[in-house]
């Protein structure tokens, strides 16, 4: 028998048989539902908690600081920096060229003037919001396509364009200088800021500013970066340059004000430390915690697997229940295919591929159905984390969730079709035949 | 029969993809497009009291030059204020000159109206305000907008110094010998006429801020909105001075 006719037959059985059948693969369908609902929850849960820990950027990240450093850095992840160390560029290249370093980011901050427009909030409802007069606050500037390599969390909006002078983002300290909630961000979307860099120049006691116009393009969640203002490297590089050309400079010479490393991963982070701390530079990362968090994420998500792997255990056992039962049912038939010939192995394959096809319908079906169901918890959770003024889940949909889903439903269907088929192909066909 | 139907499936799948393109879309936050990048025009103000901002509460968002700089430029534009309090063409043409041309500006506006009050005679001032507009000019790309004196004679920095002045004489901002208003209005009148002629023969632009001005004491704002407090207009006069200059600076060259 080809292994066409033995899915074609298969598939007879199982449509003569439907009520059943739909009820074998409903009950895979919720048992696959829940495991991968389970393991995408998990998972979103495991990248959220691990995102506030890291401050939004990589786990393998390590802040240097432009200070010395500190000789029991490495017994805590967050040390007092030293005095303050230059960072230049033959320093930036040392640390690149550590061995474990994937990539470093370099900082730079300014002091500016910001003058917030009048009314400080888009839209034609300024609900009476006062501006502020001119702060100084700190401006602080990197390459923005490095951006997912630093602990930088976008709460609406966007980072300003790469090279960009006319482009920033504000941080939450921004939202609190005008007394909104973190919820209004998106209201300081497309306003337009007027910043300063201040220099003295020669025979003049007065500080001159060079003002920019730069239009708020996003909000950010602070993490570990101080400051109001947050621009590309260039914008930073040109007020910088324009306050150190004048007199009376009281400002850090250091060409970069911080770098972030990211280390191959987090074992290597500790190794990089020590190779950044011999180079002479105060560091701080959080990997002691992260390790913990890992540890305990990893357990949870153990347990959850167990719990949606039990449920498919138990609608396996539903397959060879009805797999039994059909055995049961089609003596005569396995009887009449042996009398013609064919080979127990025969129709041990048709239960097989019977067993496969629920199995694997059920998978598909079930991985669809928990992607959708956790889609569904996301956006309740969601609600109420945008409520609360935090950045959304994003629910992404791993590639071993579908494996295990489809695939392993398939596989686990296949074994539970082993007993019936089994049995089926050793049925002797007289006896097949004589009791019906 | 069968295209038509087919033709009715074609429908229904457009329809439900763009259905769910748009519900998709929805619910995200917009972002703005990505701005290009620009050569930035450098954008110097030299002058006095009214172009530092004096007069108003907060100077650096209300002033003119911030105003002007923010309404009427690219965004890609800089602005550097380097006018200060009292300043006067002696200041103009020592510090704040030089100061502009190391930084290579696109335009330069020149606002000066303390001369008005000082002695020094029309003539000097025509000399210095020439000499400042051709040091500008002299690289052959610096556009200059250079403005004529607006009226002065009703400011209370100007008339609480008045013999017989109702107003409180500590407002006083003029130093001695202040000149009546007929005679301030004759020196404002000749000194404007000076302007206009440096404006046309050194190849700048004449911001006229005499004309506005006038045209809001017809109107009766001018003692309520814009000198409440001495010699320098407040916001809502520094958005007149603005509007003058957005108007020479939408002129061709």
């Amino acid at each position: 028998m080809s292994w066409r006719d033995a899915c074609s037959m298969a598939a007879r059985s199982i449509g003569r048989r439907l009520g059943r059948a739909v009820l074998t693969v409903l009950a895979v369908t919720l048992a696959a539902a829940l495991l991968s609902a389970l393991l995408i929850v998990a998972g979103a849960a495991r990248t959220r908690v691990l995102s506030q820990l890291t401050k939004g950027g990589p786990l393998a990240g390590i802040q240097v600081a432009a200070a010395a450093a500190d000789p029991g850095q490495l017994d805590t992840d967050n040390p007092r920096p030293g005095p303050e160390r230059d960072i230049d560029q033959a320093a930036l290249d040392r640390i690149r060229a550590l061995p474990g370093v994937r990539s470093v980011v370099p900082l730079i901050s300014t002091g500016v003037q910001v003058v917030p427009p009048d009314p400080p909030v888009a839209g034609s409802n300024p609900d009476h919001i006062a501006a502020p007069d001119g702060f100084t606050e700190v401006m602080t500037g990197f390459d923005t396509r490095k951006a997912h390599e630093l602990p930088i969390t976008v709460l609406a909006g966007r980072l300003p364009a790469p090279g960009s002078q006319v482009e920033v983002a504000v941080t939450e300290e921004y939202l609190r200088r005008l007394r909104l909630p973190k919820t209004g961000a998106k209201r300081v979307i497309g306003t337009e800021l007027q910043v300063g860099a201040g220099r003295t120049f020669s025979d003049d006691s007065n500080r001159r500013g060079r003002w920019t116009r730069e239009q708020i393009v996003g909000v950010v969640a602070q993490g570990n970066q101080s400051g109001d203002v947050i621009a590309p490297i260039e914008q930073v590089r040109t007020a910088q340059a324009w306050t150190q050309s004048g007199l009376f400079v009281d400002f850090p010479t250091s060409p970069y004000s911080g770098l972030f490393v990211v280390a191959d991963g987090l074992s290597q982070v500790g190794t990089v430390r020590s190779a950044i701390t011999r180079i002479g530079y105060s560091t701080s990362a959080p990997e002691n915690l992260i390790a913990t968090v890992q540890r305990y994420l990893h357990v949870v998500e153990i347990v959850l697997t167990g719990i949606g792997l039990i449920a498919l255990v138990i609608a396996a056992l539903g397959i060879t229940n009805a797999l039994l039962a059909a055995v049961r049912e089609r003596r005569r038939e396995i009887g009449v295919l042996k009398a013609i010939g064919a080979r127990d192995r025969d129709v041990r394959r048709i239960f097989l591929i019977e067993a496969s096809l629920l199995g694997l319908a059920g998978g598909a079906l079930g991985t669809l159905a928990g992607y959708l169901v956790s889609q569904l918890m996301a956006t309740i959770v969601n609600r109420y984390l945008v409520d609360q003024g935090l950045s959304a889940v994003h629910l992404g949909v791993p590639l071993t969730v579908i494996i295990v889903g489809v695939i392993g439903s398939g596989l686990l269907a296949l074994v539970a079709g082993t007993v019936p088929a089994q049995r089926a192909a050793r049925l002797p066909a007289r006896q097949a035949m004589g009791e019906t | 029969m069968t295209r038509i139907r087919v033709a009715r499936r074609a429908l229904v799948a457009t329809v439900l993809v763009a259905t769910v393109a748009t519900g998709c879309s929805a619910g995200h936050p917009k972002t703005l497009p990505a701005a290009p990048a620009t050569r930035p025009l450098a954008y110097v103000a030299l002058g006095g009291e009214d172009t530092f901002g004096s007069g108003t509460e907060v100077r650096l968002r209300n002033a003119w030059p911030y105003v002007f700089f923010r309404t009427a430029l690219p965004r890609s534009a800089t602005l550097v204020n380097l006018a200060a309090t009292g300043a006067t063409t002696d200041d103009l043409l020592d510090r704040q000159v030089p100061e502009a041309l190391q930084l290579h500006p696109d335009l330069v506006t020149i606002s000066i109206t303390d001369d008005a009050f000082s002695t020094t005679t029309v003539s000097t001032v025509s000399a210095r305000l020439r000499q400042a507009v051709q040091q500008l000019r002299a690289d052959g790309r610096t556009r200059v907008l250079l403005a004529n004196i607006p009226p002065l004679d009703k400011r209370p920095g100007y008339t609480s110094c008045l013999p017989g002045a109702a107003g409180d004489p500590s407002q006083c901002q003029v130093a001695s010998p202040v000149p009546t208003p007929a005679q301030l209005n004759a020196r404002v009148a000749t000194l404007n006429d000076a302007i206009a002629r440096i404006a046309t023969e050194e190849g700048a632009t004449l911001v006229d801020l005499a004309t506005p001005m006038l045209a809001e004491r017809t109107a009766g704002r001018e003692a309520t909105e814009f000198f409440s407090d001495d010699l320098s207009p407040n916001a809502a006069g520094n958005a007149v001075y603005a509007r003058a200059f957005a108007s020479a600076y939408a002129q061709p060259r």
